[in-house]
């Protein structure tokens, strides 16, 4: 006899069986642990049309089930399944539940609202900073950010959340593992203290395309509202917003510029009913979670900083009010301005030595949010 | 009979000296030559007798040896043929002993008693003068490169008849007169700054850098306009100097580059290799040692356009050259110095695909990204002052009709801004403000009290690096140059700050 988890473990990882088929298992016989012990393998072969039964029988290898489960202990990687008392209470409702979860960190509370972030992973500065702008700004107000802890987008959603010390989940499309891309390296080891990374996928299970529309279902089935900030008319991001359409969850969609091909697809969404999305509170309000006591920005305009911007010399002001969101080019910004190109390289790292610029990009600038 | 006449060897970019011994006595016949010879040198025996016998000098069969001595110094090329042929037929009794002596005689022949020209011919020249000797017999093709040296006596022949008849007074060949003595005369450029429409901080960062001769990279998408700056950076450099005319011409006639009818090159030279080129080809070597693009480009612009398409190691190897101005090249044969003072100007694409930070057209992931940017080593961009980005110009700006400064008034200022430093640096010899070791910055620069609280909140803010913020000072210095302002001041760090050389993407956060 082996721990009911362990039973659990051995289910979900049985080559050549998967959600459909344990679902169809577990309906014939209730418990893993009858389906190990009792059930007869012809039962299951019957059962199971497709089923290679001898791979079925080796996998009933209780010596090497129980060390793999050591083993994920030991790497503290928890595993969870329904019926557990750490299983999302979310994803019941959900349609193809998950049957087997590993995650690292802690889950998030089932009464905290929770927010996913998502969109393109090649996405232009404005799209960073609104992710990480409303990441933070929603982990303020005590929600959940959930994303894919992708390039882009997803992990300025992340980043955000965890610069306003909120709580954030990351659901990956490999082992938790395995950190997926590398640069994100940082992000995802904050992330294992300060929030979780949940997959399905068992440890050790490398990124792999089909993966990644599963897990886009769980980022929709965590959270209570899918929040768009920016994505090409083909984008993998819709699947998230599909599968968040059928499981009822809110869908918001940040706007952008019509000539903006990044934009196309939110812009879309708004057409097809979103909810269009300028500042915080109107994610707030639609999710029932305005919280007074909560202190937070609500818009950009309150977080750029912008009283500041009154304290500087006339000169200052004028190269800083032609300077936006988006990174603009030294010899445009010298153009725009009418002045030799020294004043306004000058000028220009005086502003950032004073912090409100950046420069993303060699020789780029743009305002810091 | 016995006799000897002067000849002339190159070792590297110096002349050398080598007497030509010829011997001619009673014995079996043989046409024998000493003196640890190349190859081509001891082909000589068959082009010397050959031409004799065609220019109608008829060569008894004896015994003959010839010897170049020193006998420790290996022979190269094939300039000897003249003094071979000369110091046999003074062996023979055709020309008085005493009508070859202290001459410098170049050349080689050919079968028919044409003289033809050879490379290498100003830096023996060169030499010989300073040995005391005051007239040289060379080929009628060489002799406009000769003629820079002054209180030398040219006499350019064109054939082995004629060179005879000039040693036995027979005929009198108009020495040309040394054209270049002084000063250098500089060709009109087919470019000109005029012609870069738009580009403002392109301009003025490269007018910085050439002010101050600082290494600069620029980073950019194709057709940005990167290339056609560089060309024109020769157009606002300040006229060589005789002096560096005449390192620069010596380097070119070792390598056989002189046109016939140029004397001492007159212009910056800029060289602009391909992305293939080798590590000799670039540093200098070969089994003789010749100097390669770097030396080419002594006084000048070298320009390496596609930056990270060079191989890695051929890059690399330019870090001490850049360093020391010159570089040392060791053979079996002997090691060779080749000047190499040049200033770097670098062209790179920001990415892969080449059109970061235009994430329209840019789909290049930060791993492939920053892979692309590891090929060059810290090191190397160490050895870098400046860098800047430069982006495509927009039809309205190129078809503006708006004037844009020429290159003789940019050239202007940058000659003023060379006498500045010329004198302030006087003391530390050295020239340029790129050349300010570390340890002198702060005294060269003389920075207020302001200035350094500016430059800690910039040290931290931007993250630099001790060596980084040392360039940023140095480019600092040269703009306060430019504007003639003997201190550094909040301004021009502040300025200085915009070409600085730092990561490429602040915090590595791709946009």
């Amino acid at each position: 006899m082996m721990e009911q988890d362990v039973y659990w473990y051995w289910l979900n990882n049985i080559e050549g069986i998967g959600r459909a088929a344990i679902r169809r298992l577990l309906e014939e016989y209730e418990e893993p642990c009858y389906i190990y012990e009792e059930a007869d393998d012809r039962e299951i072969a019957c059962l199971l049309q497709t089923l290679d039964l001898s791979a079925y029988e080796a996998s009933k290898d209780s010596e090497r089930l129980q060390r793999e489960f050591e083993n994920l202990k030991k790497k503290g990687v928890r595993f969870t399944y329904p019926g557990k008392e750490d299983y999302p209470e979310r994803l019941y409702n959900i349609p193809d539940a998950p049957l087997g979860m590993y995650y690292k960190g802690f889950l998030p509370e089932t009464t905290q609202k929770a927010i996913a972030i998502i969109g393109a992973r090649n996405c232009s500065r404005y799209g960073r900073e609104m992710a990480r702008f409303f990441g933070r700004e929603l982990a303020k107000c005590n929600i959940a950010v959930i994303s894919g802890l992708a390039r882009g987008i997803d992990g300025m959603g992340h980043q955000g959340a965890l610069e306003g010390n909120g709580y954030t989940l990351g659901v990956l499309g490999c082992g938790v593992d395995i950190v997926y891309p590398t640069e994100n390296y940082e992000l995802f080891m904050k992330m294992e203290r300060q929030g979780g990374i949940i997959s399905e996928s068992n440890i050790g299970i490398q990124p792999f395309p089909g993966l990644f529309p599963q897990r886009n279902r769980l980022i929709a089935g965590m959270s209570d509202g899918i929040l768009v900030i920016e994505a090409r008319e083909k984008s993998g991001t819709f699947i998230t917003v599909d599968q968040g359409l059928e499981q009822g969850k809110e869908i918001f969609a940040l706007p952008g510029k019509l000539t903006d091909s990044k934009s196309a697809g939110c812009n879309n969404l708004i057409k097809m009913g979103a909810h269009l999305v300028t500042e915080v509170s109107d994610v707030l309000e639609v999710i029932h979670c305005h919280n007074k006591e909560a202190h937070y920005m609500n818009t950009i305009d309150e977080a750029s900083d912008t009283k500041r911007k009154n304290t500087l010399a006339p000169n200052e002001k004028m190269v800083y009010s032609c300077l936006q969101i988006e990174p603009k080019y030294l010899d445009d910004i010298i153009k725009e301005v009418g002045i030799a190109p020294q004043d306004v390289c000058m000028l220009l790292n005086q502003l950032m030595l004073k912090r409100l610029i950046v420069e993303p990009n060699r020789n780029y600038y743009a305002i810091k949010l | 009979m016995y006799n000897k006449v002067l000849g002339g060897a190159l070792h590297g970019v110096e002349g050398r000296l080598i007497t030509v011994e010829a011997d001619v006595s009673e014995g079996l016949p043989t046409f024998n030559m000493v003196g640890f010879l190349a190859s081509e040198v001891r082909e000589a025996s068959d082009r010397v007798r050959t031409a004799l016998r065609n220019a109608g000098y008829l060569v008894p069969p004896k015994k003959i040896t010839v010897n170049l001595s020193p006998a420790d110094v290996r022979k190269e090329g094939s300039a000897f043929d003249l003094p071979i042929s000369i110091a046999l037929l003074t062996a023979y009794g055709y020309i008085p002993e005493e009508y070859t002596r202290d001459i410098l005689m170049i050349g080689e022949l050919s079968l028919n008693g044409d003289v033809c020209g050879v490379r290498g011919i100003l830096p023996i020249v060169d030499y010989a003068k300073s040995q005391g000797i005051h007239k040289v017999i060379l080929p009628y093709q060489n002799r406009r490169e000769a003629g820079v040296i002054p209180d030398m006596e040219i006499v350019a022949v064109q054939d082995l008849k004629q060179t005879v008849e000039y040693l036995l007074g027979d005929l009198t060949i108009p020495t040309e007169l040394p054209l270049q003595q002084e000063g250098h005369r500089s060709l009109p450029f087919a470019e000109d700054f005029t012609d870069v429409k738009g580009q403002k901080l392109l301009k003025r960062a490269t007018e910085i850098a050439v002010a101050g001769m600082h290494n600069i990279l620029y980073l950019g998408p194709p057709g940005a306009g990167k290339s056609m700056i560089a060309k024109r950076i020769p157009t606002i450099m300040p006229g060589l100097s005789y002096e560096e005319s005449l390192e620069l011409t010596k380097i070119y006639s070792v390598n056989g580059m002189l046109d016939a009818e140029e004397g001492l090159i007159g212009n910056r030279p800029f060289r602009m290799p391909h992305h293939s080129i080798t590590a000799n080809a670039l540093i200098g070597g070969g089994k003789i040692p010749k100097p390669g693009e770097i030396s080419l480009a002594h006084h000048g612009v070298l320009f390496l356009d596609e930056f990270l398409e060079f191989q890695k190691n051929v890059i690399e190897m330019m870090r001490q050259p850049l360093e020391d101005g010159k570089v040392t090249i060791s053979r079996l044969q002997g090691s060779y110095t080749f000047p190499c003072n040049f200033m770097l100007v670098a062209a790179m694409n920001p990415c892969p695909c080449g059109y970061y930070p235009d994430r329209d057209r840019c789909h290049c992931t930060k791993p492939q990204i920053d892979r692309y940017l590891k090929k060059v080593s810290q090191p190397m961009l160490d050895r870098i002052d400046m860098n800047i980005a430069v982006k495509r110009i927009t039809y309205e700006e190129l078809y503006e009709e708006r004037e844009t400064e020429d290159s003789a008034t940019i050239r202007k200022r940058v000659v003023a801004a060379h006498q500045v430093q010329r004198e302030r640096l006087m003391p530390y010899h050295i020239s340029f403000n790129s050349q300010i070791p570390a340890h002198l910055l702060e005294e060269i620069c003389m920075l207020g009290e302001e200035e350094c609280r500016l430059r800690q909140e910039a040290f931290e803010q931007y993250e630099l690096t001790a060596r980084g913020a040392g360039k940023v000072l140095r480019v600092a210095r040269t703009i306060a140059d430019l504007e003639h302002s003997e201190r550094v001041t909040c301004d021009h760090i502040l300025e200085a700050l915009s070409y600085r050389m730092g990561n490429f993407y602040q915090g590595g956060e791709l946009q």
